[in-house]
């Protein structure tokens, strides 16, 4: 290579290298802000601090759900096998909410109760894709 | 062989030369192209088994998985054209990133907004900033800076090198893109498809979804080379060769 | 590497000779922090509020006076000229110019900053964060000043520097923000790196941007 473009070559270099540690280095600042939500755990060892709204995620417990037969509200427990919280919450679910399948709740932490008052519920699919008649020969 | 890699980029870096073979080439990949996308949209649309867990919304992956794979794809492939016009000053590369970058956009738009189709059904929401989903969404930024810096400068050299600067900070973004699933909590899944590993989409589902993303692989080669054309006949038409090409037509 | 120590000897020794260069920054520094407590109040408690903001601002005024003359001498007496025509490998000169630029403006008034702590009311344990905040905080103004004055060459006015104030606005939140964050025992890294972070990002693209500016007054 030609003198002048091994030294445009190690300007694009530096330029690369140096755009990469920034990244890296706001990686690191904000390492704590870029999890979409805490799992139990998480909440266990560090609680939240201040008022603000947090999401939490996990799978819903077998058995945990309790349907209110008047109204929509619901209670159930998000687990991530180790610990576990209980989240309220009142209105529609998502299509994909069902037990020991994984879900995110935004919502209100209590820490006296390690309770969640939750006014989101979104559902969290796996990255299996399995035809039905396969699922269901599988079972059997 | 190294010999003839060198021929073969210097001969890239010629305009009449590529202008004479893509058009060459055009037809064919064109054809080929749209019926693989034909035939994999209708395999996937109506072929393939239904979703065990997700039903038949599952079936937006054969327009998701593509178009996000391929923005990614460009993207690598612009940052590359870039270096190679900052450090050999080829004009050809100037070129390269004008045409594709817009395909690029398109393609992340087309994957933000089919990922936001399924994420209403699925998870309950249209969008949520989770870090795949942010990430993408920069990526989508990145592309828009690189067309809007275009039409900035006064003369075209210099708007190819500022443009080809803002290519290849973004590159850093990709790898995020890459791995955000998997280096922190996101709502959106992990990868179904693995190179090295066994993939965790079924067979039967994954031979569409392979058609639509290799048929979607050449359109953009097949756009990129039309509009290539277009690029270089505007920057070109003065000159003696192509006026000699357009009036032999 | 000789070379390179050549330059930057030569450079120190323009600098310290030209006292006006560094007295002139923390003159204005000092002058401008005594007649806070005067213009304002001075009650600790007002004041300890407004001191982290204070600094700061006036540490990016300040630096703005010793800006205009980082290129405009060379250029008058013909040596960037000179340096140009001879093929030499600008951007690190550039880069040692703006290094020791900062030695001479900023590194004197940092030092100096511990005393307005004390003039301020800033409480103790405000000084680490304010240091470390300027210390990684002031290099990237200067890159901002750099750039403006390659800009502006030839062109004796403040409007120059003055226009990097609005660009290095993120530096002045980051910073103020990480000395609040440690008056409330909030952990205050993040800023710091976010910081360092910018730092990095544009020495590069700024150091390359100044010298394409400098090569446009001589095309």
């Amino acid at each position: 290579m030609k003198k002048h473009r091994l030294k445009r070559l190690y300007a694009v270099l530096f330029i690369v290298f140096c755009s990469a540690l920034a990244f890296v280095l706001v990686y690191f600042a904000i390492r704590d802000n870029v999890n979409l939500f805490y799992s139990p755990s998480d909440l266990f060892e560090n609680p939240p601090q201040g008022r603000n709204a947090i999401r939490a995620g996990g799978l819903v417990e077998t058995g945990s759900l309790k349907r209110s037969t008047d109204s929509l509200e619901i209670e159930f427990i998000i687990t991530d096998l180790k610990k576990s919280i209980a989240v309220n919450y009142t209105g529609i679910l998502p299509d994909l909410f069902k037990e020991n399948a994984g879900v995110v709740a935004t919502g209100y932490f209590d820490k006296s109760k390690m309770s969640l008052d939750a006014y989101q519920i979104l559902a969290k699919h796996d990255e299996n894709y399995v035809p039905k008649e396969v699922k269901k020969a599988l079972e059997k | 062989m190294f010999q003839i890699l060198k021929n073969f980029y210097h001969k890239l870096g010629s305009y009449p030369w590529f202008y004479k073979i893509s058009g060459k080439v055009i037809p064919f990949v064109g054809v080929f192209s749209i019926s693989l996308i034909v035939i994999s949209s209708i395999w996937g649309l109506f072929f393939s088994p239904t979703d065990a867990v997700q039903g038949d919304v599952y079936r937006i992956i054969y327009f998701h998985v593509p178009a996000v794979s391929v923005s990614q794809v460009i993207y690598y492939s612009i940052s590359v054209a870039a270096a190679v016009f900052l450090i050999w000053r080829m004009k050809m590369a100037g070129v390269y990133i004008k045409s594709l970058a817009p395909i690029g956009a398109a393609f992340t738009f087309i994957g933000l907004l089919s990922g936001a189709i399924w994420g209403q059904p699925t998870w309950g929401t249209w969008w949520v900033w989770d870090a795949r989903l942010t990430s993408t969404l920069v990526l989508f930024l990145f592309y828009l800076a690189i067309i809007g810096m275009q039409s900035t400068f006064a003369s075209r050299k210099s708007a190819d090198t500022a443009v080809s600067i803002i290519t290849l900070i973004g590159v850093v973004n990709l790898p995020i893109v890459k791995k955000s699933v998997d280096w922190w909590n996101t709502l959106h899944q992990p990868a179904s498809i693995s190179i090295s590993g066994e993939s965790s989409i079924s067979s039967e589902m994954l031979i569409p979804l392979l058609l639509s993303i290799l048929g979607v692989y050449l359109f953009v080669f097949f756009t990129g080379l039309l509009f290539m054309r277009a690029e270089i006949s505007t920057r070109e038409q003065n000159k003696e060769w192509f006026k000699k090409l357009s009036s032999n037509n | 590497m000789i070379y390179f120590t050549k330059i930057l000897k030569k450079e120190f020794l323009i600098y310290s000779r030209k006292s006006s260069s560094f007295i002139g920054p923390v003159v204005f520094f000092l002058i401008s922090i005594s007649l806070y407590p005067i213009g304002i109040s001075n009650d600790p408690d007002i004041l300890k509020n407004l001191a982290p903001g204070l600094i700061w601002i006036t540490v990016l005024l300040s630096t703005l006076i010793s800006f205009q003359n980082i290129f405009s001498e060379d250029y008058e007496d013909g040596s960037i000229e000179l340096l140009l025509a001879s093929g030499q490998n600008l951007s690190l000169i550039v880069l040692i110019k703006i290094f020791v630029n900062w030695v001479f403006s900023c590194l004197p008034i940092i030092i100096l900053s511990v005393f307005s702590v004390f003039l301020l009311y800033l409480p103790l344990e405000g000084l680490k964060p304010l240091i470390i905040s300027l210390l990684i905080g002031t290099p990237t103004i200067c890159l901002f000043g750099a750039l403006a004055g390659a800009l502006s060459l030839g062109k004796n006015s403040i409007t120059g520097p003055a226009l990097m104030l609005p660009l290095s606005l993120p530096v002045l939140i980051l910073g103020t923000q990480a000395i609040n964050y440690s008056l409330n025992d909030i952990n205050f890294s993040s800023n710091i790196l976010l910081l360092t972070a910018i730092l990095i990002f544009l020495l590069p693209i700024i150091l390359f941007a100044s010298v394409g500016a400098l090569k446009l007054h001589f095309n």
